[in-house]
């Protein structure tokens, strides 16, 4: 039994003031993360995905909610806490071009963090770490002096995930980090991340539009539109039974590598994703939503606990009639 | 599925070389296609296999001076593509055989409408002397046609989000209703909620139209859904073809392709484990003798290195590899 | 594991600029030219070679004893195009360091603070830039007169709002990018990102407009002077004395040609050098 779990967020909101009044980029989105775990964090470009990601590592503002980790409020702590904590939280990113610097060779990048967070290590216990960490994640030490536009998307990718080892961190916020990459280069990152997780009883909130990504690497899935959550539940449940008809959209949406399934029944929504200024209450996706009925508007929607662990942000399914 | 024998696009022995400063890049080495009337060839590899090169050869639309066809031929019904003339590939391009980009907003212009763009392509290619009142009404039928209201054709590319470009896109490479699509990447760029509406836009508009289609991919399951062939590409060459079953359920394979499916996620089944291809592609600076894939085969036998393996087909399943070349590829079913 | 090593930035950057010809070409004649104007003291006496007249020598042809020959008032010129090597420099070195330290400040926290901040500042630099550099330096110089600080503080402010605008449209572009972010991830404050991630992203550009502001420099000074609103005779300098030898163009065409070579040369070496530091600093454009 564990009491508090790792990661606590409650009730995290980000808006952008834009001219057109305020963007609701993260609109009160709570979960938990334990220890080890993984939660998938899944929903279509401009649901607040990436923000929520960017929020939590405080490299955007919030507006108001807690994130609690191990008991702490990271978005209360100072700057001199804040530093001290990003040994424990760490980001890899989705593109391994722009997330390196590129007049920075693979030890300089490697070495930022260490150098920043670690200011004990001396050089040599810093050159040290470097070759260990890229001996981790499966860089030839020979890439050294190499330079971001010399190496390709795969090994740039390594170096983004071995300068986010680079302090020990606990919690680990993955932005699509595979989504830039070809299938049998993603499938190696992806099974380095799973490796390091297993290794190091790593945490990672993990961030992509892949579902078949999100399903192979999670132990949780959090779907989000427009801002909010609308479904939560454990990978199995949700791809099993899917009752948001968004989600159930996502999944049907999937094109499967399989031919004769090819006539499967699917559910393919029209429409597309509306603005997230100024959001009128009732549900997001009701606009395309085929079971739209006259409670989806007008009033927001709880996310209620329709089964055991099973969040669910919907008027029309998984409720007693 | 009948095996049609109906060739419209013949490529034999293509190479296509990319001459850069820093050397000579060998893109494409003794590429081999056929594409059948009214099917729908999925060409599916990786990142700097030679996918988008193959497309522009065809349209002859290789960066100037730089890249270049080397030797081999490319036959579109009974015309040679590959040594025509710039005038008339002028009018092949469009009418007859038309391209769809990976970012939608490439072939836009963005301070022309919507409408000016379709039109434009309809002026181009249609007899001259067409009233221009038809040529409008051609415009609102091609936009009816893939989901856009044609009332928006007054609006600008940038009104207009990801998936409507595409559909954009796909109205302007239509317009002519050409014999042949060279679709390049077309929904990798869009949400998959969006990317299901595209594919389904696309599949219904081949049916409708009977156009053929070659389409680029890294997506095997948009092949699984799109495709009626498929050729797997490997550092500028085809290394396996066959009809979309053969590639997905038959038990014998490339060794790269194997990789592949090694390599997505199953939505089926929980695993604990990818099974990716180690290492990367060759260097394309460098002319291989062998087979390409031979460095990065778990299955790697000494002539691997020396010879390049010769194409063994079966029932129409092709595999070019040493594996098959002593015993015939087998057919399980 | 660790038996490669770590290549310093410093060596592969020269050993980048070591492979562009023309780039080392700039470097010696910029060498030639600042020993010549580092060690005159040594091989001449500045008033008597430099400064005093001697009638009777006037006008001599180059020879062993003057390589160059001698101006209308018998003095070396080979020793007044060294001497006057000292005032280019001077004035190219600091203009350029002026603008580099001053505009890189004022455009990177324009840049990267934004609103009000950036809002402020370069308001005040587009008023610089409204009025033309040359007639800036006229007007400074005309108001505080002539001499060669005067003439340096003119330059170097003039030469600001080009540093500015560049540094901020750089850090401005960069600010947002992925690897800032990641380097905010990893605990990099504001100074660290903006100096050792903004800025030598922005240097080879900064460099280059280095190296220009230079050239331009040199010859602005040797215009001021050639107009005499800067230094004025018998100061050795290379515009007042091109000024001085259009009188004696007709006869004794050295004496223009021998400055308008010293100059000529001066920024073309800068400019060799900026192209070369341009492409060795930048690890993209290798090999």
């Amino acid at each position: 039994m564990m009491n508090t779990p790792m990661i606590e967020v409650k009730n995290l909101k980000k808006y952008f003031r834009t001219p057109r009044g305020n963007l609701y980029a993260v609109d009160d989105v709570s979960f938990t993360i334990e220890r080890g775990m993984t939660l998938g964090v899944v929903g279509e470009s401009g649901c607040g995905k990436s923000t929520l990601g960017r929020v939590l590592l405080r490299l955007l503002p919030h507006t108001s909610g807690q994130f609690l980790f191990d008991g702490t409020d990271v978005l209360q702590l100072d700057i001199e806490e804040m530093k001290e904590l990003r040994k424990k939280i760490q980001i890899i990113f989705q593109d391994p071009y722009g997330s390196l610097n590129p007049r920075f060779t693979t030890s300089q990048s490697i070495e930022e963090p260490l150098e920043i967070l670690m200011p004990e290590l001396d050089a040599n216990q810093r050159n040290a770490r470097i070759m260990e960490l890229m001996d981790t994640v499966g860089l030839a030490s020979r890439f050294v002096n190499a330079y971001p536009h010399e190496l390709d998307g795969g090994r740039r990718q390594r170096i983004g995930v071995a300068r986010a080892l680079a302090v020990n961190p606990e919690f680990i916020v993955c932005d699509e980090p595979v989504s830039a990459l070809d299938v049998s280069i993603q499938a190696q990152i992806l099974n380095l991340v799973m490796d390091l997780q297993e290794k190091m009883n790593l945490s990672y909130m993990f961030i992509t539009h892949d579902l078949s990504v999100v399903k192979h690497i999670s132990d949780e899935i959090l779907v989000m539109y427009l801002g909010q959550c609308i479904e939560k539940a454990p990978t199995e449940k949700l791809f099993s039974k899917p009752m948001h008809p968004y989600t159930q959209a996502l999944i049907s949406s999937i094109p499967l590598p399989d031919p004769r399934k090819q006539n499967r029944e699917r559910h393919i929504i029209m429409g597309e994703v509306k603005s997230p200024i100024e959001p009128q209450p009732g549900c997001r996706f009701a606009p395309r939503c085929p079971h739209k009925i006259d409670k989806c508007v007008g009033k927001n929607i709880p996310l209620l606990e329709v089964e055991q662990d099973h969040l669910l942000s919907c008027v029309v399914f998984g409720r007693e009639e | 599925m009948m095996p049609m024998e109906n060739p419209l696009l013949i490529i034999k022995d293509l190479h296509v070389s990319y001459k850069t400063d820093d050397g000579v890049i060998y893109a494409i080495n003794g590429l081999d296609l056929v594409l059948n009337k009214g099917e729908t060839l999925g060409l599916v590899g990786e990142t700097g296999a030679g996918k988008t090169t193959t497309a522009l050869s065809i349209l002859k639309l290789l960066p100037e001076r730089i890249g270049s066809i080397d030797s081999g031929t490319i036959q579109f019904h009974d015309e040679r593509l590959d040594n025509a003339p710039e005038a008339k590939m002028r009018l092949i391009r469009g009418s007859q055989i038309s391209m769809i980009f990976q970012d939608p907003m490439t072939c836009l212009n963005p301070v022309l409408t919507i409408g000016d763009q379709i039109a434009e392509v309809l002026e181009s290619h249609c007899p001259p002397g067409t009233k221009a009142a038809e040529i409008q009404r051609k415009v609102d039928e091609i936009m009816t046609m893939v989901g856009l209201p044609p009332d928006r054709k007054e609006e600008y590319p940038h009104q207009f989000s990801g998936g409507m470009k595409q559909r954009v896109d796909i109205a302007i490479a239509l317009a002519c209703e050409p014999e042949l699509l060279l679709a390049d990447e077309p929904t990798t760029a869009l949400d998959v909620t969006i990317q299901a509406q595209v594919l389904d836009l696309m599949r219904g508009l081949k049916d409708k139209l009977g156009t053929s289609m070659l389409l680029i991919t890294h997506d095997l399951g948009v092949v699984a859904e799109t495709c009626d062939r498929v050729a797997i590409i490997y550092a500028g060459e085809i290394i396996e073809t066959g009809e979309v079953d053969d590639i997905f359920y038959l038990e014998d394979h490339h060794p790269y392709t194997k990789g592949l499916f090694g390599s997505i996620p199953s939505m089926n089944e929980k695993m604990k484990r990818l099974n990716p291809i180690a290492g990367l592609m060759p260097d394309p600076s460098i002319k291989y003798v062998g087979c390409p894939f031979a460095d990065r085969c778990p299955h790697k036998m000494a002539i691997c290195e020396t010879q390049k393996p010769q194409p063994v087909v079966t029932n129409g399943h092709m595999i070019k590899c040493h594996l098959f070349s002593s015993k015939p590829a087998g057919d399980n079913k | 594991m660790s038996n490669v090593k770590r290549r310093s930035q410093f060596s592969s950057v020269l050993h980048r600029f070591a492979k562009n010809k023309l780039a080392v070409v700039g470097v010696i004649i910029f060498f030639v030219m600042a020993f010549g104007a580092l060690t005159a003291d040594i091989f001449f006496d500045y008033k008597l070679q430099a400064l005093d007249q001697n009638a009777k020598d006037k006008f001599l042809p180059p020879s062993r004893e003057h390589i160059f020959g001698t101006d209308h008032y018998g003095r070396d010129l080979f020793v007044r195009i060294v001497y006057g090597g000292r005032i280019s420099l001077i004035v190219g070195f600091f203009t350029a360091g002026f603008g580099l330290i001053f505009g890189t400040i004022i455009g990177a926290s324009a840049g990267y603070f934004g609103g009000k901040v950036d809002n402020i500042l370069m308001r005040i630099m587009d008023i610089f830039l409204a009025i033309p550099a040359m007639l800036l330096a006229i007007c400074i110089v005309a108001a505080l007169g002539g001499g060669l600080f005067n003439l340096l503080l003119a330059n170097g402010i003039a030469n600001v709002p080009r540093y500015s605008r560049i540094v901020r449209g750089h850090v401005m572009g960069l600010k947002n990018s992925e690897f800032i972010e990641a380097a905010r991830a990893s605990g990099a404050n504001d100074k660290r990102i903006i100096f050792k991630h903004i800025i030598p992203n922005a240097l080879g550009q900064l460099i280059v407009q280095a190296t220009l502001t230079m050239a331009m420099a040199i010859l602005s000074v040797a215009s001021l002077s050639f107009v005499g609103l800067g230094i004025n005779p018998p100061t050795p300098e290379w515009g007042s004395m091109l000024s001085t030898g259009k009188e004696f163009m007709r006869t004794h065409p050295n004496q223009i040609v021998i400055p308008g070579l010293a100059i000529m040369m001066a920024v073309l070496s800068f400019n060799l050098i900026g192209d070369g530091l341009r492409d060795a600093l930048d690890p993209r454009l290798k090999n």
